[in-house]
């Protein structure tokens, strides 16, 4: 479900500005952010203050799935492991215990695992600064992670991403209204919780440090839930650091320090700054100069763009305070594999040597916008094949060979192209009109000559035609991924598996359900972690990247400016931003 | 605005030409060297008996056609012929585009890639020998590209006028004449279709339906008519208690006859030039929408799309010739249309005789 994030991650930025994806350049090998400041030269105190243009999606736990709503959840709300705060990139994905006193312990086949609560964890006050009695105070117990969990289920609380979490034994049970509670939860005493999944899941951990996992107090969240559309959403509970002391709409959030978060029981967040005053609805271009000028310290989803990338770059002192690092995205053009004449194998890789992903990748913005594309996990994530080791359709400079992609076209029965109407759906918000022409022009020069090409405003180009597999969309140029953990089951499970070809709200764009891949997928899903795991997700990269239904074409930057008053800005891949619990700022007194 | 001519008959009907030029150039044109060769010549109904001029080729009046006054009127507007020029040269440059392409060999859909149309950042490359207006956003060439969106808009702007004519004219027509619940249906028709807002239904539509150049043609056509009904009806309202429909109705004429072989005549005048002032305006709207993303859809060019994709490099002071060219071709082609128009119509309106 990525998809969304994505969305958010671009959609913001397209309305507003040329270039799409937040991007910047690293060099390769380049893996730890730009600062990593010693604790002790970092002031405490003071208000960190964020430009933003758009607000977040949720304030609820269950529902947020905005990159930008993580980004706040990292300071409000603990899991009970979550991600360490470190600069390095491999050490980011190492889990860390953050409410619970281990990172989890599982059975033998990881089908059962078992957290302890740490002592001295309590509920802060709930949005607005209000102290709810029997709660603000109160120590977290196991049944407040047990409750998140289930009301992830319930309709009125809508939440966002349930497919992680329903293999839970009784999840079925639960959702269909036949049991009270998710059996599968088991809480014997108020520290420990004890989840029996319906198959091996070595990557739990990993979904019990996502905000929908937070603690979520039953007695008092269940009177809102109740209703028809819960409005826990305006009352959330904190348990980080951090409480939502303001939440205007489109406007202003205002994060306050809770004090009853113990910093002892904290290993992660160190929470320097007092408050944070996080302006909403500002133009990009405004935010960007806000920022450059000093008068905010983060731009959270404003970012310099196209020319304005270029003068930043092109400027010493704001080109130092630029962090240009892979978001752990894929973008690509994809075929449907049930769409003649790409059930073809030839056909799909005759495309993927025509298309040049060189010219894509200009129309970005060049090559600060991140690395051009070689195959489908992106770096950062295990699984990943360097475009040095892999490479199946490389030419020079990634431009493309139509010559081969011709050959290819003739070997798949299709000699003189292909004169049959296909349907082509890009996006209209530039520069996705420019990614259509580019991809279209390419396949009118491989021989595609009845073409139907449509641009809907974005994102309708996913709700109204890539999850839809009775559109028949033949082909798809503005799709794009993002990791929701470091594990490429976030990748390859929901958009190369077979099984996950759904009516409505599909993912599997291409529709490609290839026994080999299916096969690939689910050995790796239940290898344990560690080196063979990486080794039978890169297998799968192989073979997925190989069955061409997907013409992956960049592995995108995220681009973020602070001004001179932020200190320690260390990126976090799990929310592609700046892990401001570790950051200070200058102005504190 | 309104114009009333009875074909032939020179009477004046309608509202009384209100626009201040009307007198200027009467007065300029009066004022010219011969007065009382004016003024014997231009008085056809009341005039009295000629005093006698100096060239005069007998006794009698110097008879004039309707079609010589008004073509030695309108050469003596400047503005106006310079109207003309612009519009001939726009068309010239619209029928050319597909020549120059040829000549040039750059097919204006063609990409130059790979550091040529394109810098690194993906910014467009400026003008050179080659390509003398630079390049767009996707590396093409950009003096190719404006010849078309010439095309483009004068095709949309001509055939939604013409749409929006047979429509309105037809409509006004039969409400003026047949009055009664005809009239009342048909003018609470065209004022229901004046109260839509033209933009959020053509940008609504656009994003259920697509945008398209017969997109583009309908919503200009659809909201276009109703101004034209309104004039001709009021026209016609006029026109139907003269002698001459009278008399047609007397010797038994037809409806229709009466319509298109009485009526419609004498409507010719005000239809020309409301035809010509709203060409720019149809112009204006066909790049608004394209503006907007709603309107025409790549690799077609409109200037309208173009300036669109250029503000976003001229907000930082790039690519200067990506929102220069377009919108200066846009410029003139409306200025154009707008001198020719108020030109068509000084010299059609009879007042201007007095």
């Amino acid at each position: 479900m990525s998809k969304k994030r994505f969305i958010r991650l671009f959609a913001v930025l397209l309305a507003l500005s040329l270039f799409a994806a937040a991007c910047g350049g690293s060099d390769d090998g380049d893996t730890t952010s730009p600062k990593d400041v010693p604790a002790g030269e970092i002031p405490v105190g003071g208000t960190l203050r964020i430009a933003g243009a758009s607000d977040v999606d949720f304030m609820d736990p269950a529902s947020m799935y905005y990159t930008l709503s993580w980004t706040l959840a990292r300071g409000v709300f603990r899991t009970l492991v979550t991600y360490p705060a470190v600069a390095d990139f491999e050490e980011q994905n190492v889990l860390v215990p953050d409410l619970a006193t281990d990172v989890g312990t599982p059975n033998e086949d990881s089908s059962e695992w078992t957290f302890t609560l740490k002592d001295g964890i309590k509920f802060g006050p709930a949005l607005g600064n209000e102290a709810v009695p029997g709660v603000t105070g109160e120590p977290i117990t196991s049944a407040d992670i047990k409750y998140a969990l289930e009301r992830v289920f319930i309709p009125s609380v809508g939440g966002g991403y349930p497919f992680y979490y329903d293999i839970m034994e009784g999840t079925d049970a639960f959702v269909a209204g036949d049991a009270d509670e998710i059996t599968g939860i088991e809480t014997p005493d108020d520290k420990t919780i004890i989840f029996h999944l319906t198959e091996p899941a070595g990557d739990w951990p990993f979904r019990m440090a996502m905000p929908a996992s937070a603690p979520v107090p039953a007695d008092y969240a269940a009177g809102f839930d109740a209703e028809k559309d819960s409005d826990y959403d305006s009352h959330v509970v904190a348990s980080g650091p951090y409480y939502v002391a303001e939440w205007a709409p489109e406007e202003q959030i205002t994060l306050e320090r809770n004090e009853e978060w113990d910093p002892d029981t904290d290993d992660v967040r160190e929470a320097y700054v007092d408050v944070v005053d996080w302006k909403l609805g500002f133009d990009n271009d405004v935010g960007v100069q806000k920022v450059q000028g000093g008068d905010y310290e983060i731009g959270l989803d404003v970012s310099p763009q196209g020319p304005a990338l270029e003068q930043t770059l092109a400027d010493p002192e704001l080109s130092k305070r630029l962090i240009n690092e892979p978001s752990l995205c894929t973008r690509y053009v994809f075929l449907n594999t049930t769409v003649e004449p790409f059930d073809s194998l030839e056909v799909r890789q005759a495309v993927n040597w025509a298309i040049d992903r060189a010219n894509l990748k200009t129309l970005q913005g060049g090559p600060i916008t991140g690395d051009i594309a070689s195959s489908i996990i992106p770096p950062g994530m295990g699984g990943y094949l360097s475009t040095d080791e892999y490479n199946p359709f490389g030419t020079d400079g990634m431009a493309g060979d139509l010559d081969k992609a011709k050959e290819l076209m003739a070997a798949g029965g299709y000699p003189d192209g292909y004169d049959g109407e296909l349907l082509f759906v890009g996006a209209s918000d530039p520069p996705h009109d420019k990614y259509a022409e580019s991809v279209r022009a390419d396949l009118e020069a491989l021989g595609f000559s009845n073409l139907n090409v449509k641009t809907p405003a974005f994102p309708n180009q996913y709700t109204q035609f890539y999850g839809i597999p009775d559109k028949n969309v033949a082909i798809g140029t503005s799709a794009g991924w993002c990791k929701d953990y470091n594990d490429a089951f976030t990748f390859l499970d929901p958009l190369f598996s077979g099984d996950n070809i759904l009516e409505s709200g599909n993912q599997n764009y291409a529709e490609i359900d290839d026994p080999a891949v299916n096969e690939a997928i689910a050995t790796a899903t239940k290898t344990p972690f560690g080196d063979e795991r990486v080794a039978a997700w890169e297998e799968a990269n192989r073979l997925a990247t190989e069955s061409g239904a997907w013409v992956p074409w960049t592995w995108d930057n995220e681009t973020i400016i602070y001004s001179e008053n932020l200190v320690n800005p260390i990126y976090n891949t799990f929310f592609s931003h700046i892990d401001w619990v570790v950051a200070g700022v200058t102005t504190a007194e | 605005m309104a114009w009333g001519l009875y074909g032939d008959t020179t009477a004046v009907v309608g509202s009384p030409c209100s626009e201040s030029r009307c007198g200027t150039l009467a007065g300029e044109f009066i004022g010219e060297k011969d007065l009382t060769q004016s003024s014997m010549e231009f008085q056809p109904l009341g005039g009295g008996p000629p005093s006698g001029g100096e060239e005069g080729e007998g006794p009698g009046v110097v008879a004039r056609t309707p079609r010589q006054i008004f073509w030695a009127k309108f050469k003596q507007d400047k503005l106006a012929t310079m109207g003309a020029v612009l519009v001939l040269l726009m068309i010239l440059l619209a029928i050319s585009a597909g020549l120059f392409e040829k000549i040039r060999d750059i097919p204006y859909d063609h990409q130059f890639r790979a550091g040529v149309g394109l810098n690194e950042f993906g910014s467009p490359s400026p003008p050179d020998a080659t390509h003398w207006f630079g390049f767009d956003d996707l590396g093409r060439d950009l003096f190719v590209r404006v010849l078309y969106g010439a095309r483009t808009s004068l095709k949309i702007a001509i055939i939604a006028t013409g749409f929006e004519l047979a429509i309105g004219v037809f409509i006004g027509m039969l409400a003026g004449y047949r009055r009664g619940w005809v009239d009342t249906l048909l003018s609470r028709l065209t004022d229901l279709i004046l109260s839509i807002p033209f933009l959020l239904l053509a940008i609504s539509l656009s994003v259920v339906r697509g945008g398209s150049e017969g997109m583009v043609i309908f919503l200009i056509t659809f909201f276009g008519w109703p101004y034209i009904a309104r004039i001709v009806r009021g026209q016609t309202l006029s026109l139907r208690e003269a002698q001459f429909i009278e008399a047609a109705h007397s010797i038994g004429a037809s409806t229709r006859w009466i319509m298109f072989r009485e009526i419609l005549p004498n409507l010719v005048a005000p239809i020309i030039v409301y035809a010509t002032l709203i060409i720019p305006t149809n112009i204006v709207a066909e790049s608004a929408l394209s503006f907007l993303g709603v309107g025409i859809q790549e690799p077609q060019a409109s200037w309208g799309k173009m300036i669109a994709s250029a503000t976003q490099y001229v907000t930082y002071g790039a690519a200067w010739w990506y929102m220069f060219y377009p919108g200066l071709l846009l410029f003139l082609t409306v200025l154009g249309f707008n001198l020719l128009g108020d030109g068509l119509r000084d010299a059609l309106d009879p007042r201007t005789r007095e």
